[in-house]
């Protein structure tokens, strides 16, 4: 069809509109992830450029003396911190994280925030003092050797990843993205593989009843998830699997779920039959056949599964939620409510944004990665 | 071993894992669940009997039941349609031959990778009455007053609907690939025929659409009346006032907060029967309007 002038011109303003309406919550979250707690409760507005004003300021750091009888950091010295980066706060700088080294070595970490229930200046003398995040890694910290042994220089962060920075010191999340990998892999290896395995079932081998059994199979698409939450949790409890990776992971083995049986399955039933048979006429036996050749030439449908499984266990959030109750058990979904939970009213937004911002990223790249498979395995569903 | 029994035991050896799941995460958790519905059980101490207590107690005095139930029905009632249709007249757009497509259907898809932890995290910013950037839009367009989006009783379900519908990518790329596969061969041949654009998109693309337009209608409903979870349990703990608690939000409350397993089962199952009766009627009513001839193999 060919588009006259003004049909050209209204679809590219609502082209261009849209995309902005779209976009406008992703740059907000990059923008916030970017922006100091002064900013952060100050304005709206997507100053993204905010974070080069913010680099423009001279640097800024303090001297902290440990008391001469105690080495330790005592909720005494964590109150003369906290006291001397609230005094710096009222001049008007913007602190993300404190920390400080103690001569036992342990850190000292603090995230500080303007309270955003209770915006008003005054509102920065109710810091609260918490028990520290103690955390092996202290880039943030500048470390001057020509300072006595109980003295430290406490350093506002410049870097402009402050709040990516903070938000691996304010909860563990390297860790929840070492276990959200090590659960997806897992479970994305069985979904492939035995979905792949029964697909080929299906499309293969006609035997008495699979019809009706692949009929059942797709119904299962339809029954709503949280009627078999209950007993399977239950089921989970008795066998003990509770607090570990297990319930995330094994069920994933057993079918891989009826959607990608589907998918697959369509898929093997548009491979030509000839290859299979000039193969077994070969010599090659039905399992050679299966993983020899048609797994190999099913390469952008498994790929399909694949993307789709990823985003789907990204997207989880109950069953983790249910399943895992040890912080260091978290999964990047669970762990980044823990944002919130455990820093009720001084929510540390810009650093709760970076942490999301690193979970989308892989999201991103790996839809563009997969962008071409993904559209193609689309079309394959056969739903067109 | 002849080839039909050959044939046999290969077909279970490959089926075996997913049939075996099919019992024991599907069929078997179904049939536990309408038993456990029947009983009080806190998984620690025996399951008590109580026959259809809980149906009861639910039906006639839980007021949260009522209002959870509301809530879900309420989210797929302008969620599902918005979504439906949003999804089409985004798809078509995407579909047009301007330059630049491929990256215009990129950003509108965008949005639908986001995981829901995420996007709910995202947008409890957005929402925020004060600062956040759509009262600050508002305000820019000139509205003197704007609403407390997620802290008020009224705006918080809309909000969650506005949320979800940043999501439509989902949805639009099923669209997408249904609309490439209508023959342009028809929309020429209306054409000469002197049939306008409102006449093309009812006569030749709703018709052709219709399959997927169901099925994405079904599929969401089904989501949509079990959904909602995610958003609120991390932007509004189901508040203000119950205004957001969906029905997966209750019976997770009384699963997996009060540990009345036979209570939330019994939950559950109401839901599920509800579910089966709206998509039964879906079908008995939606199914004519669906046109089949250009599916292929008349399924």
């Amino acid at each position: 069809m060919k588009l006259q002038l003004w049909e050209k011109t209204a679809t590219y303003t609502m082209l261009v509109i849209g995309s902005i309406v779209f976009l406008i919550p992703f740059l907000w979250l990059l923008a916030t992830s970017f922006k100091t707690p002064n900013e952060v409760a100050e304005s709206a507005r997507l100053n993204i450029p905010g974070v080069f004003y913010k680099q423009a300021k001279p640097e800024l750091s303090f001297k902290f003396t440990f008391p001469a009888d105690s080495t330790k950091i005592t909720p005494a010295t964590k109150k003369v911190l906290l006291t001397m980066a609230e005094n710096l706060r009222l001049q008007g700088r913007d602190i993300i994280l404190v920390e400080v080294v103690s001569p036992d070595d342990s850190i000292y970490s603090d995230f500080l925030s303007r309270d955003l229930r209770n915006r008003r200046r005054d509102a920065l003398k109710r810091v609260v003092v918490r028990e520290g995040l103690i955390n092996e890694n202290r880039s943030l910290l500048s470390y001057d050797k020509n300072l006595a042994p109980n003295e430290f220089v406490v350093r506002e962060a410049k870097n402009i990843f402050f709040n990516y920075i903070a938000s691996l010191r304010l909860v563990p999340l390297v860790r929840f993205f070492g276990n959200t990998l090590l659960i997806i892999l897992y479970a994305l290896l069985g979904t492939v593989f035995s979905s792949a395995i029964c697909a080929y079932a299906f499309a293969r081998f006609k035997v008495p009843g699979s019809g009706v059994l692949f009929a059942i199979l797709l119904a299962t698409m339809m029954l709503p998830g949280v009627v078999t939450l209950i007993p399977i949790f239950i089921l989970f409890e008795k066998i003990g699997w509770i607090n570990t990776f297990k319930p995330l992971i094994v069920p994933a083995y057993f079918g891989g779920g009826a959607f990608n049986i589907f998918l697959l399955r369509q898929f093997f039933l548009t491979l030509p039959k000839d290859i299979e048979d000039a193969a077994s006429i070969d010599g090659a036996g039905w399992l050679g056949i299966l993983f020899r050749i048609v797994i190999p030439l099913s390469k952008p449908a498994l790929i399909t599964v694949a993307i789709f499984t990823f985003m789907y266990l990204m997207n989880e959030f109950m069953t983790p939620l249910i399943y895992l109750h040890d912080v260091e058990k978290f999964n990047i979904a669970v762990g980044l409510n823990l944002f919130r939970s455990q820093y009720v009213d001084r929510v540390p937004w810009g650093p709760l944004m970076a942490a999301s911002t690193l979970m989308i990223l892989p999201m991103i790249l790996v839809f563009f990665f997969a962008q071409r498979y993904f559209i193609k395995g689309i079309a394959l569903t056969g739903m067109k | 071993m002849d080839r039909k029994k050959k044939h046999l035991l290969h077909f279970y050896l490959l089926a075996a894992p997913a049939l075996l799941g099919l019992l024991l995460f599907a069929l078997g958790p179904i049939v536990a669940s309408l038993a456990i519905s029947f009983t009080d059980w806190d998984i620690l101490s025996k399951p008590a009997f109580l026959g259809l207590k809980n149906y009861q107690e639910l039906l006639f005095h839980d007021k949260l039941f009522l209002k959870s139930l509301w809530n879900s029905l309420y989210y797929t009632i302008f969620g599902v349609p918005l979504g439906v249709v949003g999804g089409l007249l985004i798809a078509m757009l995407l579909n047009t031959k301007v330059r630049g497509i491929p990256i215009y259907r990129t950003l509108f898809y965008l949005p639908a990778v986001v995981p829901a932890v995420a996007s709910a995290v995202l947008w409890i910013w957005v929402f925020d009455p004060d600062l956040g950037i759509l009262n600050e839009s508002l305000r820019f367009i000139g509205f003197s007053t704007t609403p407390k989006w997620l802290a008020s009783t009224e705006w918080a379900m809309p909000a969650l609907i506005i949320m979800s519908l940043w999501g439509l990518g989902a949805g639009m790329i099923i669209y997408l690939a249904g609309l490439q596969g209508i023959p342009e061969h028809l929309y020429e041949a209306a054409k000469i025929d002197g049939a306008g654009r409102w006449h093309l998109f009812w006569h030749v693309t709703v018709p052709h659409m219709s399959p997927i337009i169901f099925f994405n209608l079904i599929m969401g409903i089904i989501w949509s009346l079990q959904g909602g979870f995610t958003q609120a349990y991390i932007m509004t703990e189901g508040g203000p006032a119950n205004s957001t608690l969906f029905y997966t939000y209750y019976i997770f409350r009384k699963a997996f907060e009060e540990f009345q397993m036979g209570y939330s089962s019994a939950l559950a199952w109401v839901l599920f029967v509800i579910i089966l009766v709206i998509t039964a009627l879906v079908f008995k009513y939606a199914r004519k309007k669906v046109y089949y001839e250009y599916l292929g193999g008349g399924s």
